[in-house]
């Protein structure tokens, strides 16, 4: 028993001093973040170029997301929602849950205040570059299998306040809801849409000639959902995906282009990728009627 | 005012499993960990509004499981009596660093926490169950990375203590057993 402790309280030193991973290799933490599309559009990339360049993380990630899918298919939403929407209305108000106890129990130099009134003010300046950049706003929605290509686009419809995924292809009604999530590693989105008319319609970036910076990771959920019109046939949406910003104005010429050759399946139908318009083309289609 | 149940919804669906592996991996006991799971999100759709952003969603909903996991914890019973038990209990349920002889090294921190004070505590999980570096802990408890190192090194020299007289403890219990 007295070696164990030993070894024991080894491993604990040890790991007490374990070197920090190498610069720029994502921590746990950092993939944990990653995977759920929490990481800001910079890092998310860095952390996507990192998994591709080293195996072992990459099945670090395969495993995480397996732990995900195992999770959300064993205690889905649907099933537990509703008991803890009562558990929680049956607890009293509790202040904040989140409070931390004050980890400020060592006496600091007078210098530091003025240092870290420094680095606050600069974090704040930094804070509202952020809040100032076009960053849409992560917002949750059902997490969709991850890691296969065909899954950069998923689609969902929203039905009675719940986001059911759909294959591509399936068959809608106008007035339905859709919602897209995007698993990418690049930082740049811009959405372009194709109802059965052969209308090209924008749906991001909301504003602006580029695309759109994006939180890039797994199944990161789009900004709010877009309601499907009257107009007849397919409505194709196609996700343009790139490290930099595209001007939105050459994709839309692009796309236009198309469908006055081929019509709007003809958008279906065309290789983009090999387009060259962006490293990363996703397209996916609905269809409308009943 | 509290979350649509569209919100809440989607609150569950993107970090879920986040959580519920995190409470896993810091209880070591599936049921537990599931229920830890549901109270961290009942607290959360309860006290919505106590959410101000100046930390993410995850960031929020990560410092309510700690709470709560540290709750769970400093109310287990027996604990001492679980570390004896722990070869003959089932492996796997954590998903931390590789096991160091027979009792895993999560197990020792999770046994000698209970007596430590709330930031060490704290600091602990960060470290040990979460993985995160001196320099990420740092940011997120908002203390310089020597600071951290040092309460850190405060950690290890408490838990070596109370491992000290807790290993004692189970040698004594041994030969009582065997008279």
């Amino acid at each position: 028993m007295t070696t164990l402790d030993d070894e024991t309280m080894d491993a604990l030193e040890r790991m007490l001093t374990r070197p920090d991973p190498p610069p720029g290799a994502p921590t746990p933490w950092t993939l944990e973040r990653y995977i759920a599309g929490d990481l800001a559009a910079a890092e998310a990339r860095a952390v996507g170029e990192a998994l591709r360049e080293d195996p072992d993380l990459a099945a670090r990630v395969e495993a995480l997301c397996a732990d995900d899918a195992a999770f959300e298919a064993a205690r889905p939403w649907d099933a537990v929602g509703a008991a803890l929407l009562a558990r929680a209305a049956a607890l009293p108000e509790s202040g904040r849950p989140d409070a931390v106890p004050d980890f400020d129990l060592l006496p600091r130099r007078s210098w530091s205040k003025a240092l870290w009134l420094g680095t606050a003010g600069a974090a704040a300046i930094l804070a509202l570059v952020f809040l100032f950049a076009p960053q849409p706003p992560v917002d949750p929605t059902p997490a969709p299998n991850r890691y296969k290509s065909s899954d950069t686009l998923q689609g969902f419809v929203l039905v009675e306040g719940h986001a059911e995924r759909i294959d591509a292809g399936a068959r809608l009604v106008a007035g339905d809801r859709v919602q897209f999530r995007v698993s990418t590693p690049h930082g740049y989105l811009a959405l372009l849409g194709v109802d059965g008319t052969g209308t090209v319609s924008r749906y991001l970036p909301v504003g602006g000639e580029q695309s759109a910076a994006f939180a890039p990771g797994n199944g990161v959920p789009l900004p709010d959902s877009l309601e499907l019109d009257a107009a007849p046939g397919p409505e194709v949406f196609l996700a343009f995906l790139s490290d930099e910003p595209l001007l939105v104005e050459d994709l839309e010429r692009a796309v236009h282009d198309v469908v006055q050759d081929a019509g709007s399946r003809g958008v279906l139908a065309e290789d983009w990728t090999a387009a060259g318009l962006a490293p990363q083309v996703s397209v996916f289609h609905v269809e409308k009627g009943d | 005012m509290p979350p649509t149940d569209v919100q809440a919804a989607r609150l569950y669906h993107q970090y879920g499993a986040l959580i519920h592996r995190r409470c896993r991996r810091i209880l070591r006991d599936d049921e537990e960990a599931w229920d830890a799971t549901q109270e961290v999100f009942a607290r959360a759709i309860r006290s919505w509004d106590s959410w101000d952003g100046t930390a993410s969603r995850l960031t929020w909903l990560s410092r309510i499981a700690t709470n709560h996991c540290l709750n769970v914890i400093r109310d287990r019973q027996g604990r001492r009596a679980k570390l004896d038990q722990r070869q003959a209990e089932r492996p796997g349920a954590g998903t931390g660093p590789s096991a160091h002889g027979q009792v895993e090294l999560l197990d020792i921190v999770r046994a000698v926490m209970d007596g430590m004070d709330p930031d060490l505590q704290r600091l602990a999980i960060l470290y040990w169950f979460d993985e995160m570096t001196q320099q990420e802990i740092a940011v997120e408890v908002g203390l310089s990375v020597p600071t951290v190192r040092k309460r850190l090194r405060v950690f290890v020299d408490r838990a070596r203590k109370q491992l000290r007289s807790g290993f004692e403890s189970q040698i004594i219990r041994a030969i009582r057993a065997e008279q």
